[in-house]
């Protein structure tokens, strides 16, 4: 049979009703958190070759935790479970991404429930306005705090056990925050060999997966670069503590400023759309992360800083559209002409 | 450097080479002109059954607005049927040709055509009904519409969606008609300057065209990007003049006046020869065929020599902005550019619609830059008052966002519906309530009503939110009704500072809205099977 010249590999046609558009060139919602859990990838693989397997018991018990309890909540409100498209499951690797591999398993399981909880009691898929994963982590901080220990690498972790606090290691972040000059170098932060949550080992391998992303036009670009840029120049002309001029790219590494800018701000749902809207969005991200690591309670700031700004999310596209778009006043009573001569004089 | 405007969708290949042939197709077995899908404006056939007409012969009249427009045969033959909707009037007429090529005694202008008056060409125009493609208006009302309103004209030579190619085709064979039919319409608008956008990877025309202008000041030729919808006129106008349209003012309102190339080649065909406009190029499967309008598509596929045995759906247009025929005998009109055949194994099913995730995909995409997801929620509401501040008026209906979404929600669809409805509610507000309700809209007529109310309140201050909020709970209470979900209201209430008021009711909403959607997707399926029994 003769096949269609015109439709190629990312032309799919589709058989919808009249009216529709017959093309669509999109992966389903469960193929952009398959390319989100993908570019993850080398990060996970890379912090179980840091720090042993127990780096998969805190993926495995967040996803598990955050799966069964989506599946359990929407029973509840929707009479069904409507877990298909993947979203739990990235929302359990996001919140053992910002979790340090050494913390005692129960954590991730409380951060799985907490997680789904706000999801949908803050409007369910597709509306919640606050970051799941970045909530749950935020719960568990100011929840569970010291429990949190930070191991060097390639200390020997046990794979169900609680870690004794004897273990625990400074990170490059809390040694920035009392002052100090980090022990690892920029090239071991930026390839990652320090203490840290597992999603923020290696800064090059985060890069990586969102650069993938990108590149896939699962994420723009927009929002990392300004998130990242304000850090970087508010870092470097107002330094906290006087190391050369490298206190900016330290800042930049370490912590969770790179995962958080390049993963959690850019969460779909949680985060504005409009060009002028993510621009505004990641400079107040990274204003917001500065600030809250100078003289916040938590030093590591980019995580509450994003979690912040879910909530501006909206009010900051309606301001940006209401700024950029064609759409004028409607006090012009215009507009009845314009839809008169557009679609009732459809030939 | 090429211009170009921002979002749309990168489809094609550049340096795609195009078969600029065309193939006539003049002598179909028959042709049916019928307007029946146009509720708007009324026909009355000058002809009767049994009665012989000639090619280019007027055969009828239909009401454009205020106006009387020719209607005209393509084919030479003899009457065999006046086509009646079911309320008895005419809608159409079905000429059974007689194998011939005899043609009306037609005669252009005599004289000088630099000796032609602005209203003398605007008359000519409108008497050879030549029709505006991206528009769907005649070209003389945009002429009317333009006069001493644009500043530039704009003569546009990009493609309509990928995979078509009749304008270029077009454009190659009748370069001359082209030019000349350009000047006659800048004659009638009195513009001194022309501005030729064409695709910068269309390099032999692009070659030709720059060797036909080289000397004259008149034209300019700027060099565009490859990407759709490039020629929708918003597009064009954002990319060459640098203005963004607003919902507010039709493209008139920019200073720019788009005119396609085929439009002024048949203005040119019409003063010159008095063809009237009644044969149009078509792609068909990358072939370029000028048939008749009112040629069946069957006819004109048996003719390309494309089997339609496993065709699963026939679309007048390309895949993006077409419309499905329903039946195989389904005529070509003025508008259809290309048929395209999607196969029973190149077609899928689309996936089951899911939840807007609100990636923002659609407004990275989308050329008149509104904000498709938050207006084509909002439309499937039923709010088509608060739809229209995200810019529903402003939508070209390139279908991007469509192409684009992972949820696979049918976005242009339900900004149409809003779009539609919204210019039906403003009409009856304004005039008699005249208002023709098909059974399908019967349905949805009491949230009609309360809509309509709605937009009385608050129509006089965009700020008057209060009042939306007021009239809010009926649409919630009657579609939670509906739905029955009854957890949905307690899950919602943290929303209440997400600033955007009407975030609150929206699940329950949606849910209403995708029964009937999947209803509608139903009845579609249904005229699909249908069409693969005739």
């Amino acid at each position: 049979m003769k096949k269609n010249k015109l439709f190629k590999r990312d032309l799919t046609p589709v058989k919808r009703g009249s009216g529709g558009v017959f093309l669509s060139g999109s992966c389903s919602v469960a193929g952009i958190m398959l390319h989100v859990i993908a570019a993850l990838l080398p990060v996970i693989i890379w912090a179980v070759y840091l720090f042993g397997a127990r780096v998969l018991m805190v993926i495995a018990v967040s996803v598990a935790s955050c799966v069964a309890s989506e599946t359990l909540l929407t029973l509840i409100i929707y009479k069904k479970p409507r877990i298909s498209d993947l979203t739990s499951v990235v929302s359990g690797v996001m919140l053992a991404m910002t979790l340090p591999a050494a913390t005692p398993l129960w954590i991730p399981l409380i951060g799985g429930v907490t997680a789904m909880g706000i999801k949908h009691l803050s409007g369910g898929p597709g509306r919640n306005f606050l970051n799941p994963a970045l909530f749950a982590r935020t719960v568990i901080m100011l929840a569970f705090g010291k429990l949190m220990i930070y191991t060097a690498p390639f200390e020997k972790l046990p794979l169900f056990a609680s870690v004794s606090p004897e273990l625990a290691s400074e990170t490059a972040m809390s040694a920035l925050n009392a002052g100090k000059f980090p022990t690892e170098s920029v090239f071991e932060l930026l390839y990652g060999r320090c203490a840290g949550n597992i999603g923020e080992i290696s800064a090059l391998l985060i890069i990586i997966g969102g650069a993938f992303l990108m590149f896939r036009r699962i994420i723009s670009y927009k929002i990392p670069a300004s998130f990242l840029l304000t850090v970087a120049v508010i870092t470097y002309a107002f330094p906290r503590i006087d190391i050369d001029s490298s206190f900016a790219v330290y800042t930049v590494l370490s912590g969770g400023v790179l995962f958080a800018a390049l993963f959690m701000a850019t969460d779909h749902t949680t985060s504005p759309c409009t060009t002028l809207g993510q621009i505004a969005y990641g400079i107040g991200c990274g204003g917001l992360t500065v600030l809250l690591r100078y003289s916040g309670l938590f030093y590591d700031g980019a995580y509450p800083a994003v979690l912040i700004m879910n909530e501006l999310a909206r009010p900051i596209d309606a301001l940006a559209f209401r700024i950029t778009s064609p759409v004028r006043s409607r006090k012009k009573k215009k507009t009845a002409e314009t839809a008169e001569t557009e679609g009732g004089a459809a030939k | 450097m090429a211009f170009t405007f921002s979002g749309g969708l990168d489809l094609q290949k550049p340096s795609k080479a195009f078969n600029g042939s065309i193939t006539a197709y003049l002598t179909p077995k028959q042709t049916v002109i019928d307007f029946s899908g146009d509720k708007t404006a009324g026909f009355y056939p000058l002809v009767s059954p049994g009665e012989t007409v000639l090619a280019y012969q007027q055969v009828g009249e239909r009401m454009f607005g205020e106006d009387k427009i020719p209607v005209y045969g393509g084919v030479c033959g003899s009457v065999t049927e006046i086509i009646q909707n079911s309320d008895g009037q005419p809608t159409g007429v079905r000429i059974t040709a007689d194998g011939e090529r005899k043609i009306a005694d037609v005669s252009g202008y005599e004289g000088p055509l630099s000796g032609l008056s602005p209203e003398k060409i605007v008359e000519i125009v409108k008497n050879a009904a030549v029709p505006c493609r991206g528009s769907h208006v005649f070209a003389y009302k945009k002429l009317l519409a333009n006069t001493g309103k644009a500043k530039r004209f704009i003569l546009n030579f990009c493609e309509s969606e990928p995979g078509v190619s009749s304008r270029k085709a077009l454009s190659a064979e009748d370069l001359d008609g082209v030019l000349n039919g350009a000047k006659l319409l800048m004659k009638a608008l009195d513009i001194r300057r022309c501005v030729i956008g064409i695709e910068r990877e269309s390099r032999d025309l692009l070659a030709e065209i720059a060797e036909k202008v080289k000397n004259n000041t008149l034209f300019e030729i700027r060099k565009v990007k490859q990407k759709y919808p490039q020629d929708e006129e918003t597009a064009l106008i954002y990319a060459l003049n640098g203005t963004l349209l607003s919902d507010a003012d039709a493209p008139e309102g920019s200073g720019c006046a788009v005119f396609d190339a085929e439009t002024a080649a048949a203005v040119y065909r019409a003063v010159a020869f008095g063809v009237p406009y009644c044969e149009r190029v078509v792609t068909v499967e990358g072939k370029n065929v000028l048939c008749p309008i009112g040629t069946p598509v069957a006819e004109l596929l048996e003719f390309c020599g494309v089997s339609r045995e496993k065709a699963v759906k026939l679309i007048s247009g390309g895949p993006l902005r077409g419309k499905s025929f329903r039946k195989a005998d389904d005529p070509v009109t003025a508008q259809t550019d290309a048929i395209t055949v999607i196969y029973e194994n190149d077609g899928v099913p689309i996936p089951e619609m899911t939840v807007c995730s609100r990636c923002g995909r659609c407004v990275s995409v989308c050329p008149a830059r509104i904000i498709p997801y938050r207006a084509a929620e909002l439309a499937k509401q039923k709010k088509y008052s608060k739809s229209a501040e995200y810019g529903t008026a402003a939508c070209c209906e390139c279908g991007c966002c469509d192409y684009v979404c992972p949820a696979y929600i049918p976005i242009k669809k339900l900004i149409r519906t809003a779009k539609r409805r919204l210019s039906e509610i403003k009409k009856n507000e304004n005039k008699e309530p005249a208002a023709e309700t098909t059974a399908k809209e019967a349905e949805t007529e009491n949230v009609f009503d309360a809509e309509t109310e709605k937009i009385t309140e608050t129509e006089p201050e965009i700020t008057a939110e209060p009042a939306e909020t007021a009239a809010e709970p009926v649409d919630a209470a009657e579609i939670t009704g509906e739905t029955g979900a009854d957890g949905q209201k307690e899950a919602n209430e943290p929303d209440e500072n997400g600033e955007i008021p009407a975030d609150e009711p929206e699940d329950p909403a949606e849910n209403g809205g995708e029964t009937e959607e999947k209803t509608a997707e139903n009845e579609d399926e249904d005229e699909n099977e249908e069409k693969q029994t005739v």
